[in-house]
């Protein structure tokens, strides 16, 4: 029997259509374990040190797709920098509304949201050249961890589903990107995250 | 699972479309998912995206009645085949990955074997590059053999042009022969085709006596 005890998220945050408890637009980005991301074959851009080539993970691991709804989705995703004693640094900040509730909820994503460490990518609206500013990745040096977490039966906003509010501090670059040569490679390329194909 | 057993599942499946899945159904459409058509079907919450899933499983053994070959080779999540140099810089993942291009990518650049998760039994790097360059080795004799049949052919036909040439100039030459020693009103001394009367005929009437 393994001593760690793994907070290894199983299953897509994504939305169950059939409990809808309101409408919304469905923008979709990926959850990934931190601990499955290949860090020793992760490749930075030689030009841009803020831009990704490849997030290779492990053998057998995959991306989670993450799917929030509202016309705001993701809304409260904010970067904010912290004033350091020797260097300043970014904490990023992205909740996350889970509009479900249950046994498999609670034990497949909640329970492991709480504990786990983890990397997000969000689309941008706003593409930037060539596709270049589509693919921003959270939590890629420090991780993001639950900070927050809330079940409100009679809450406005998530009708009685869960919020949980995931945090990376002390990030070292205010943003990063996924971006491989041009907008189809990266889109291929973050696909290929998903392991689905 | 074969073809057959994959047929019953997604009937029996169908039967119960109208309601929703249960734990143990969506499993199976999941393993199902990756038996028929290759592709990972995420765990997920959403009832519809099961649904969906079962239609594309059953119009796939429907329209094509077999399951969907896989590559014996299976790249690392995250990783993708994009090299300026290989196949024109065209781009692979696991959806348009062939065991042919994997073989040839690897053949090319066995240290990247580390991009892939999958690869067949008894793979080696040394055996996919002597495979490589033996289809190298007759992909080079096929564009030469092709090349000799087109250059014999080449010869052939010109060949054929330089006697057509030369019968003519033949022709011609024999003509003027001919021409100059008879001293014809002509002058060409060429047979005109209406003069020598050759079967065209001038009226309706001539042409049905011919007949």
């Amino acid at each position: 029997m393994s001593r760690l005890c793994e907070s290894l998220i199983a299953k897509s945050i994504d939305v169950a259509c059939e409990d809808l408890t309101f409408r919304g637009v469905e923008p979709d980005g990926l959850i990934i374990n931190r601990s499955d991301i290949d860090m020793a074959a992760v490749e930075f851009d030689t030009q841009c040190p803020n831009i990704i080539k490849k997030l290779p993970l492990l053998s057998n691991k995959r991306g989670y797709e993450v799917v929030q709804l509202g016309n705001t989705p993701f809304t409260g995703t904010a970067t904010s920098m912290e004033q350091g004693t020797y260097k300043n640094s970014w904490t990023n900040t992205l909740p996350l509304a889970i509009i479900a509730n249950g046994p498999e909820t609670s034990a497949d994503i909640i329970d492991k949201l709480a504990n786990g460490e983890f990397v997000v990518i969000l689309r941008n609206k706003a593409k930037g050249d060539n596709g270049k500013s589509e693919y921003q990745i959270y939590g890629f040096y420090q991780g993001l961890r639950a900070t927050a977490g809330e079940n409100d039966k009679y809450s406005d906003d998530t009708e009685g589903g869960w919020l949980v509010t995931l945090t990376e501090t002390r990030a070292p670059k205010s943003a990063i990107f996924l971006y491989d040569t041009n907008a189809e490679t990266t889109k291929t390329a973050y696909e290929s995250l998903k392991g689905a194909a | 699972m074969s073809f057959e057993e994959a047929k019953v599942k997604a009937e029996r499946l169908r039967g119960r479309f109208d309601a929703p899945f249960s734990f143990s159904d969506k499993k199976e459409i999941e393993v199902m998912y990756w038996e028929v058509l290759g592709k990972r079907l995420s765990p997920t919450n959403c009832q519809q995206c099961y649904h969906d899933a079962l239609i594309e499983i059953y119009l796939y053994l429907k329209n094509n009645n077999k399951m969907k070959e896989k590559s014996n080779y299976r790249l690392r999540a995250g990783f993708i085949i994009n090299t300026p140099a290989f196949n024109n810089g065209k781009v692979y993942s696991n959806a348009n990955l062939t065991d042919e291009v994997a073989e040839s990518y690897l053949a090319k650049y066995p240290k990247q074997v580390k991009m892939f998760e999958v690869l067949p039994k008894g793979f080696s790097v040394k055996s996919v590059q002597t495979k490589a360059k033996k289809a190298e080795a007759e992909a080079a004799k096929k564009a030469e053999e092709e090349a000799k049949i087109a250059a014999e052919k080449e010869a052939e036909a010109k060949r054929l042009e330089e006697e057509a040439k030369k019968a003519e100039a033949e022709a011609e030459a024999a003509g003027s022969d001919e021409g100059a020693g008879e001293g014809t009103e002509e002058g060409t001394g060429e047979a005109s085709p209406e003069k020598e009367g050759d079967g065209e005929p001038k009226t309706e009437n001539d042409a049905v006596g011919e007949e």
